[in-house]
């Protein structure tokens, strides 16, 4: 068991480095222009909301490695 | 630089010694109050006292105020209104048992000075990639980075001496960390929270004399996540807590919902004849860290603590590691 918590750790760590990337890569150059003073409140918002998601996915990939790894340790 | 060193230092003896000499006051004093709890892990009735959050936020108090007084930043003043907030919303449960709710939203108003004060850079840094800017969003996350924090400590808080044990690891990784990517003002800001933990931790370490209480823990996690905000380090922060996040992450998804940890009728480990920790097969019961842990086979408290010591150590390597990566640029 021990060694399957290692690995979570790891897959863990993995996740937020790549998912860090994503954010920099599809997040940083995001801008909204055209809607003049409402222009960095929409951005913050769309960013927002590619935030969450990428969070969400991440729960979603953290449960499905959890269930793949544990299921069998503890039935569940 | 000297008067720097010279503050760290004095801080962190002040907060060290703070802590190891009033515990045993404040144990006999809870003893006398009849404020202990019993220790189901142990064979025989064992009462401990409980919470020994008073002793800590002394220390911390002590030893920001120390440092303040040679470095007078507004991060210090933050961060040390953070955690005495982070405090009283804990010794509230302490005293009177509130609902699932009480603590995440009680937390989220000790976030507030770090906002009020601006003691933060809306950038959030990733390793390899460089950062992103996000005014707005930040403060959402100011917000909850403190309730995580706090919460994700508690929740490890389950056996004698984790919680103090491994706030001492995850503490002294944060400021080797905060060194690493030359933040020194934080980096000698955090350095206290290591030595108080690892003093409050001679008292904790099994067979306990004290237990921390949501007091004690949410003031190790609240300060924890101000340092992590204030120093620019969030996720280097979350790295080093992986395991405890581990085990919260386990338990929210088995339970599916913010409960308290007394609302919990199906047990998740259960003990044997001679006292060591086996997992339940009980399906309604929360997965958890421990549970996992002793899946294959029943291990004694003490060597549960230590599995969990070696997780810290291992995912405080991996923080210390992608503290290095923030220097680096894809």
């Amino acid at each position: 068991m021990n060694k399957e918590l290692y690995i979570f750790l790891f897959s863990m760590w993995i996740l937020v480095i790549l998912g860090g990337g994503f954010l920099v890569i599809v997040m940083g150059p995001l801008e909204i222009h055209g809607f003049e003073i409402y222009d960095l409140i929409l951005s913050s918002i769309v960013k927002g909301i590619v935030a969450i998601s990428l969070v969400i996915i991440w729960i979603i990939i953290l449960y499905k490695i959890k269930n793949w790894f544990f299921k069998k340790e503890i039935k569940f | 630089m000297s008067q720097e060193i010279i503050a760290s230092i004095i801080a962190c003896m002040t907060g060290f010694v703070v802590v190891y000499a009033v515990t045993p006051y404040l144990i006999r004093s809870l003893q006398k109050r009849n404020m202990t709890v019993k220790d189901y892990n142990k064979k025989e009735l064992t009462m401990v006292a409980r919470p020994g959050g008073p002793s800590i936020i002394l220390g911390i108090i002590a030893s920001e105020l120390i440092l303040y007084a040679f470095i007078p930043s507004l991060s210090i003043i933050a961060i040390l209104i953070t955690t005495v907030i982070s405090f009283f919303v804990g010794f509230i449960d302490d005293r009177k048992v509130m609902g699932g709710w009480f603590k995440p939203i009680g937390l989220v108003f000790a976030s507030l000075p770090i906002i009020f004060l601006g003691t933060y850079d809306s950038s959030l840094l990733f390793p390899l990639f460089g950062s992103v800017k996000i005014p707005l969003l930040y403060i959402g996350i100011i917000a909850i980075v403190i309730p995580i924090t706090g919460n994700t400590i508690n929740s490890i808080d389950v056996l004698n001496g984790v919680a103090s044990g491994f706030m001492t690891i995850a503490g002294f990784t944060l400021t080797i960390s905060l060194f690493i990517i030359q933040n020194y003002e934080i980096a000698i800001a955090s350095l206290p929270l290591g030595f108080i933990s690892l003093a409050f931790y001679k008292y904790h370490k099994i067979p306990s004399k004290i237990f921390p209480g949501d007091s004690g823990a949410l003031s190790l996690g609240g300060m924890y996540g101000a340092l992590a905000i204030t120093g620019g380090v969030e996720i280097v922060a979350a790295i080093a807590l992986l395991p405890a996040v581990i085990n919260s992450f386990l338990f929210l998804s088995s339970m599916k919902r913010i409960v308290e940890h007394r609302q919990i009728k199906a047990k998740p480990v259960e003990h044997t004849d001679d006292f060591r920790l086996k997992a339940t097969n009980e399906k309604e019961a929360p997965i958890t860290l421990v549970r996992l842990i002793v899946a294959r086979g029943p291990l004694s408290e003490k060597q549960i603590g230590y599995v969990i010591f070696r997780l810290a150590i291992f995912s405080s390597v991996l923080a210390i590691i992608t503290a290095f990566m923030m220097r680096v640029a894809i």
